[in-house]
């Protein structure tokens, strides 16, 4: 049987890439250019242990960053005290954390 | 904010009607007491962007108010064999099977077990915590030993194993020994030796493959340590039997012949629709499956020679337990409801509340069939709502957020289900052993069928409610399972039905029933995307579940094994209606193409729209008017799952495209089934397959099909107050569809096809 598995995401991130992080974050809905997607598509891949989501906080209107345990069924553990109160918002600052977890840097624009 | 997930509960039938007693069970965190009322759901939709949430109660069924309680769920598929004497008497007996674990988490888990939890008298074989073979045994009176071969079996591997034990104090064996042979890596191993364990005669336990017994303080019998993996095969026979001659009775399809040397025989290839479970040995040992295991599924022997277990059933004598498996909560009932017999028909809840809480526990009120109050059926797509009932694809697959190509929102509810794995899984989901969830059961909270933030289908469907009642066009509700059950003669009862936007889910009967209903000159409104694609399976043996097999092609979230994707419910080819030469094309003239998650757009009249006999479709709206620029999912009607038209396919000669998608833009991706060698050129920017097709066909005797193929479309109905030209077209055309006159559709079709397919 097919399985996912995060090594069907191996395009490299590279610190030097600015470009596309602010490309993100002034059209953090897209479309996206070529590169844009490849890093998008590496970000999102996984692996679930770890993996960030959103938490609704309030619907509609508040969110906070999570991460997923390293277990299947662990408890979603809040990253920060962070509360959100747009959706772009909260996506922008999931694509700074997973900068940083890729790169190893913070993301400074 | 206030919780859904401190009371959740079920409905005992999920689907009634008027008249009918329905039984709710619930369970309550740290409530004390609670209220609930029984309201009809307008729009369950809570998104301030649309309608809203609006219900009304329902006055004439008595408030009840309640002392909250806490009920357990316990999962875990098993087999118990009730009439246990012949196994209770055999304590020096010698057990032996085929297996095939599949989830070795440093987790004991038993194969077999005739136990008493209280007295600690009995035994249990199964894989210890290392994953060997093992046995516990005990006499009742404090002396207990645990034996195990210290030697793990292979995961996904098949292996044989033996346990001999002689009961009255004697010696011990265990083996196993894996099917093939692995240099360097241990693929058999023994235990032998004296327990000092004298059994007597055994407790008055069921005998239980793959799982064993606990009480719940209640006294309620259920299954812990349930094993994950397939058991094929299981023997009992007396411990004098020789090797040789156990791996044969193994082997063997006729245990009779071993005469007094076997005691019990099971065969999971008999009656594999049904519960049952047949010992083919000379005690009669028949046994139940309990939480709905995997049945129809490959055994140790299973040689590639068919795919259907109905022509090779001795090669598909192997059942598949879950740890995770959930068929039935067994709840006791916490109050009783008597519908109103005029009750009307419709989506339902019971809403209970307590301080800081709100829970809609849903259920179904059918129309009779017999007594229609409208002439529009609305079809509550209830084999959906159970297909995706619970889901956890956004937390338990990898690709999920490529998919939706943002990341996962998480509700309150969707966070209870990731702790709370006991109220069992979706058809999306994969078990904790990596397979994929074959079943999906009503006798559960469904924490995805109801108001809240998941909308993919149920939520989604009642936007076509509050359109129709804002419209005050009158409307029955009927779902799924009474087309299944009941067919034409439900459905020919009604000048017009309305599937509405995700009917994915259909078995044979239903299809048959709503082409019929077609071909006899019902007029039928696909208002809905991704439909009638996944062939389902339903099954008097179990009421309050479906079946699906994904098959190898489709979009999938999970893939099955190779061999299995025959339904155990009916043993019909499962997988895609398009692969059994039923493409959802034949129905409605557009099938399933490609999804669009990132955002949805909107559609531009054909040449075709402008014909005069399709004039009444487009009354009010321009001949250059984006169809459907807004919407609730997307910005957009035409998104989420999109269909488009194909004559290849199936699309009738004469049905008519008349609107057809623009901008799709990269968001749009072939689905799996559309290519079929690799390409890069599967977005809607290159690929001219990714598109939704509106289309409209006449049937014979009066009848008439139109479909709209998009999941989006019946969410931007309620844009800009109602008065907008997705909404316009689905008055017009519902409106002339009412009128009996029958619809004339000249035969022009705009052959919009690709030929020979996308192969060279």
């Amino acid at each position: 049987m097919q399985t996912y598995d995060p090594a069907m995401s191996i395009w490299p991130v590279s610190a030097d890439r600015l470009d596309l992080a602010r490309e993100f974050k002034a059209n953090v809905r897209g479309p996206y250019s070529e590169d844009l997607r490849r890093l998008l598509y590496r970000m999102r891949t996984g692996p679930l242990a770890g993996k960030y989501v959103l938490l609704v906080i309030e619907p509609y209107r508040q969110w906070a960053i999570g991460r997923l345990g390293s277990h299947r069924g662990d408890p979603i553990a809040r990253v920060d005290n962070r509360v959100f109160t747009s959706l772009d918002g909260a996506e922008w600052a999931v694509f700074e954390l997973r900068w940083r977890d890729l790169t190893g840097q913070v993301l400074e624009l | 904010m206030t919780s859904a997930t401190r009371v959740l509960g079920y409905v005992d039938p999920l689907m009634c009607g008027g008249g009918d007693h329905v039984a709710v069970k619930l369970s309550c965190e740290d409530i004390p007491s609670y209220r609930a009322e029984i309201v009809r759901l307008i729009c369950a939709d809570p998104d301030p962007r649309g309608p809203g949430l609006r219900y009304e109660t329902i006055d004439t069924v008595a408030r009840v108010t309640g002392v909250g309680r806490r009920q357990a769920i316990h999962p875990g598929s098993f087999v118990r064999v009730d009439d246990s004497g012949a196994l209770r008497r055999a304590t020096r007996f010698a057990f032996a099977a085929m297996v095939f674990p599949t989830l070795l988490d440093g987790r004991a888990q038993t194969i077999a077990s005739l136990w008493d939890p209280a007295t600690r008298h009995g035994y249990a074989i199964g894989l210890d915590e290392a994953g060997a073979l093992a046995l516990r045994i005990g006499d009742g009176n404090g002396t207990l030993a645990s034996l195990s071969t210290a030697t793990p079996l292979l995961a996904r591997t098949w292996s044989f194993i033996t346990v001999r034990v002689d009961g009255d104090g004697g010696r011990i064996e265990l083996t196993h020994a894996c099917r093939a042979e692995f240099p360097g890596i241990a693929t058999m191993a023994s235990w032998e030796g004296l327990a000092g364990v004298k059994l007597g005669e055994l407790p008055a336990m069921p005998f239980m493959l793959a799982a064993e017994p606990a009480r719940e303080k209640s006294g309620r019998l259920f299954a812990v340590h349930a094993f994950n993996g397939k058991i094929d095969r299981p023997r009992i026979a007396d411990v004098s039997i020789a090797a040789e001659r156990l791996r044969a009775l193994v082997e063997s399809d006729d245990a009779l012949a071993f005469g007094d040397e076997v005691i019990a025989a099971w065969d999971f290839a008999v009656d594999i629709p049904t519960t049952r479970i047949h010992d083919c040995g000379p005690n009669a040992l028949r046994g139940t499956s309990v939480n709905c295991p995997a049945r129809g599924v490959t055994g140790h022997n299973w040689d590639g020679s068919s795919e259907d277990w109905r022509a090779a059933p001795k090669q598909y004598g192997a059942i598949h337990f879950h740890s995770d498996d959930l068929y039935d909560c067994g709840w006791e009932t916490d109050f009783e409801v008597t519908l109103p017999q005029a009750l009307r028909s419709g989506f339902y809840a019971v809403r209970v509340t307590a301080p800081g809480c709100e829970t809609f526990v849903p259920f179904f009120v059918s129309a009779r069939s017999g007594a229609p109050a409208a002439p529009v059926a609305v079809v509550a797509a209830t084999a959906t709502y159970l297909a995706y009932a619970n889901t956890h694809v956004k937390f338990d697959s990898l690709n999920s957020e490529n998919l939706f190509e943002s990341v996962m929102q998480v509700s309150e509810q969707e966070a209870y289900l990731n702790e709370h794995r006991e109220l069992g899984y979706s058809t999306y989901d994969i078990h904790a052993d990596g397979s994929g969830v074959f079943y999906s059961s009503w006798l559960r909270p469904l924490l995805t069928a109801q108001p809240g933030l998941y909308t993919f289908n149920y939520v989604n469907d009642t936007h076509l409610l509050a359109w129709l009642e804002t419209l005050g066009q009158s409307y029955d509700v009927i779902t799924d399972h009474d087309i299944h059950r009941h067919g034409l003669t439900l459905l020919s009862q009604y000048r017009v039905v309305i599937t509405v936007s995700h009917p994915e889910y259909f078995s044979t009967a239903m299809w048959d029933a709503l082409f019929a209903y077609q071909q006899n000159g019902g007029r039928h409104m696909y208002l809905g995307g991704n439909g009638f694609y996944w062939r389902t399976g339903f099954s008097d043996a179990f009421p309050a579940a479906i079946e699906m097999r994904r098959g190898i092609t489709g979009v999938r979230t999970w893939e099955g094994e190779p061999g299995e994707s025959q339904l155990g419910f009916t043993g019909e080819p499962g997988g895609l209606w398009r692969s059994v030469g039923r493409a959802p094309q034949q129905l409605c003239g557009v099938g399933f193409s490609a999804t669009i998650f990132n955002r949805s757009t909107y559609y531009r009249r054909t040449a075709q729209s402008r014909r005069e006999d399709l004039a009444f479709i487009f009354a009010g709206v321009g001949e250059d008017e984006r169809i459907g620029d807004f919407g609730l999912r997307g910005g957009g009607a035409a998104g989420l799952e999109i269909d488009r038209w194909d004559h290849v396919l199936g699309s009738p000669p004469n049905s008519v495209v008349v609107a057809t998608t623009e901008a799709v833009g990269i968001g749009g991706l072939l689905s799996v089934e559309e290519f079929i060698t690799t390409t890069r050129a599967l977005d809607a920017e290159q690929n001219g397959k990714v598109r939704a097709d509106i289309c409209i066909f006449a049937t014979p005797r009066g009848g008439a099909v139109f479909s709209v193929g998009s999941i989006a479309w019946p969410t931007s109905l309620p844009h800009n107050g109602g008065d907008n030209n997705v909404a316009r077209i689905t008055a017009n055309v519902l409106r002339r569809f009412l009128d009996p006159a029958a619809l004339v559709v000249a035969q022009a079709p705009e052959a919009r096809g690709e030929g020979g397919g996308d192969v060279g």
